[in-house]
């Protein structure tokens, strides 16, 4: 794994709003940053991140089977009881999942480390599956890599076949935050993927999902909603009005509601506890177990429900070394063991392993400054060289 | 080995692919003509009731059962810690639903309620994005 400076495209800007991707630019900072790319030999990506990958998922799935069997899985996952039959029934029903992106830490040398998995709403997604492409053949003709580079990204042929077996032929209505440009532009992106899968789609945003008086969920124009995919975190439709109205209603959900008990920092220690010393699992606990201070004054502290860093804390030997605001922590922290992001120059690297239909098909990775990964690291592309 | 299947969606079109996605962005703005005048289906998973003014009461069927019985998967342990040891008596679990009955008081009759989602996102809670 080597980071490598390269030239910028002259017109790199031009393409990405050509191509949609129109959050390129962030809070008046790069998003996406071409200025280097990481380069992996294809050992590393089969042997480090691929495999993992599907053994995490495998462990993930695993622990959802035992999570809706036993109430206190769910409840020091602080998912309310009312949602628990909700949950179940999906996870009992097979309810197929898209997509989701596994946080790793990972330095091309020891075994790639779980930070978090992004089980529900994972964002960076068209620029993890088109943009960095269209870099990669641009680059190549730029002879910035060699010309038979790669790179380690099936993510939308998968998304159009996961679309197939999640959706079985049925109008797709996609939901989410629309006007925030980073989430519109991810619907719109999958939106695109679910009509190369033959599907008819409807986008809204989520305040314009109805409920009828009979229970149903419907559209703008009244018409039912069969299946539902949503860029909004479960954890946030449970507490909201409808919320208690979901588990009465016929609409299937993408990410399915079992995803609710993954999309959750109490998967770290719980991971841990099933499959301890496991070579892709870091040590954690939850902040109030006492096994907790056998990690010692250096830890990363994440609040149980948090997005993009926000609210993470990292300590090591007892000094506070990085911490982003935000506005999650009351249900709870949990502490998982120092796996400090490797460092190529000032940038600290972030790997983004995906999965799409249960397989494991591409990887993005995100640059900081600092230790923590958050809402507007930058994104780098890669390729693999060897 | 190649590791990426892209090349046939690039050969065969980019520049439709980037169209699509384009008139996606597009599309949030445009509206389908209004079908609010159509009929509900009637909900597979429904149970309705005729009240004394004619009016009808509906609501979602339950998912079927009281309560959980399921078989405990051996080995979780609590009072140890977090580890996997042995077995206990198998768990009860009443229904999570019970007490959950929609409450349709201020809808209009056969009326669609919106908003219902939504909240947080412009709560101020949602930075830049939904995901993550």
């Amino acid at each position: 794994m080597q980071r490598i400076a390269c030239d910028e495209r002259a017109d790199w800007r031009e393409k990405a709003d050509a191509a949609g991707f129109v959050f390129h630019t962030m809070d008046g900072g790069r998003y996406w940053d071409e200025r280097a790319y990481y380069a992996f030999t294809l050992k590393e990506i089969e042997e480090d991140i691929e495999a993992p990958t599907g053994e995490l998922d495998a462990m993930c799935r695993e622990l959802v089977a035992r999570a809706v069997d036993d109430d206190r899985i769910l409840r020091v996952l602080r998912i309310p009881e009312r949602f628990w039959t909700f949950i179940a029934a999906s996870w009992k029903r097979g309810d197929p999942s898209l997509y989701g992106r596994f946080d790793l830490s990972y330095d091309g040398e020891g075994p790639a480390k779980l930070l978090e998995y992004n089980a529900d709403t994972p964002t960076s997604v068209f620029e993890t599956a088109v943009f960095q492409w269209m870099w990669l053949e641009d680059a190549k003709a730029r002879q910035i890599t060699p010309h038979d580079a790669d790179q380690y990204n099936s993510l939308h042929e998968r998304l159009i076949e996961s679309w197939r077996e999640v959706a079985k032929g049925a109008h797709v209505h996609l939901a989410g935050a629309l006007d925030a440009p980073e989430d519109g532009g991810t619907i719109a992106y999958l939106e695109d993927t679910a009509r190369q899968a033959g599907l008819v789609t409807t986008k809204l945003p989520m305040e314009s999902i109805g409920r009828t008086a009979r229970g149903g969920f419907v559209d703008q124009n009244n018409q039912p909603i069969d299946v539902m995919f949503k860029l909004y975190p479960w954890e946030w439709m449970f507490r909201e009005q409808f919320g208690q109205y979901l588990a009465g209603a016929p609409t299937r959900w993408i990410e399915p509601p079992w995803k609710a008990v993954l999309s959750n920092k109490g998967i770290l220690p719980l991971l841990w506890a099933m499959h301890p010393r496991h070579p892709n699992l870091l040590p954690a606990y939850f902040d109030d177990d006492e096994k907790a201070a056998e990690l010692g004054d250096s830890y990363v502290r994440k609040p149980i429900y948090s997005r993009e860093g926000a609210n993470v804390t990292m300590m090591v030997g007892g000094e506070k070394v990085d911490q982003d605001e935000g506005p999650y922590g009351a249900e709870g922290f949990v502490r998982q063991a120092v796996a400090t992001l490797p460092k190529f120059q000032e940038n600290y690297a972030a790997i983004g392993s995906w999965i799409a239909g249960g397989k494991p098909c591409g990887l993005s990775v995100r640059e900081e400054l600092t230790p923590i990964t958050k809402n507007i690291s930058r994104f780098l592309p890669h390729a693999i060289v060897g | 080995m190649k590791r990426s299947e892209n090349v046939s969606l690039m050969v065969m079109g980019a520049a439709a692919f980037a169209a699509t996605f384009a008139g996606g962005l597009a599309y949030a703005a445009w509206q389908k003509p209004s079908n609010a005048a159509h009929a509900q289906p009637a909900m597979a998973d429904e149970r309705c009731t005729t009240r004394a003014d004619g009016t009808r009461d509906c609501e979602p069927q339950r998912r079927g059962f009281a309560y959980y019985l399921y078989p405990r998967f051996s080995g979780w342990t609590w009072s140890s810690g977090w580890g996997w040891g042995t077995s206990s008596e198998p768990i009860r679990r009443d229904a999570a639903l019970t007490g959950n009955r929609p409450a349709y008081a201020g809808a209009p009759a056969g009326g669609i309620v919106r908003s219902g989602f939504g909240s947080t996102a412009r709560s101020g809670s949602i930075r830049v994005s939904a995901g993550g």
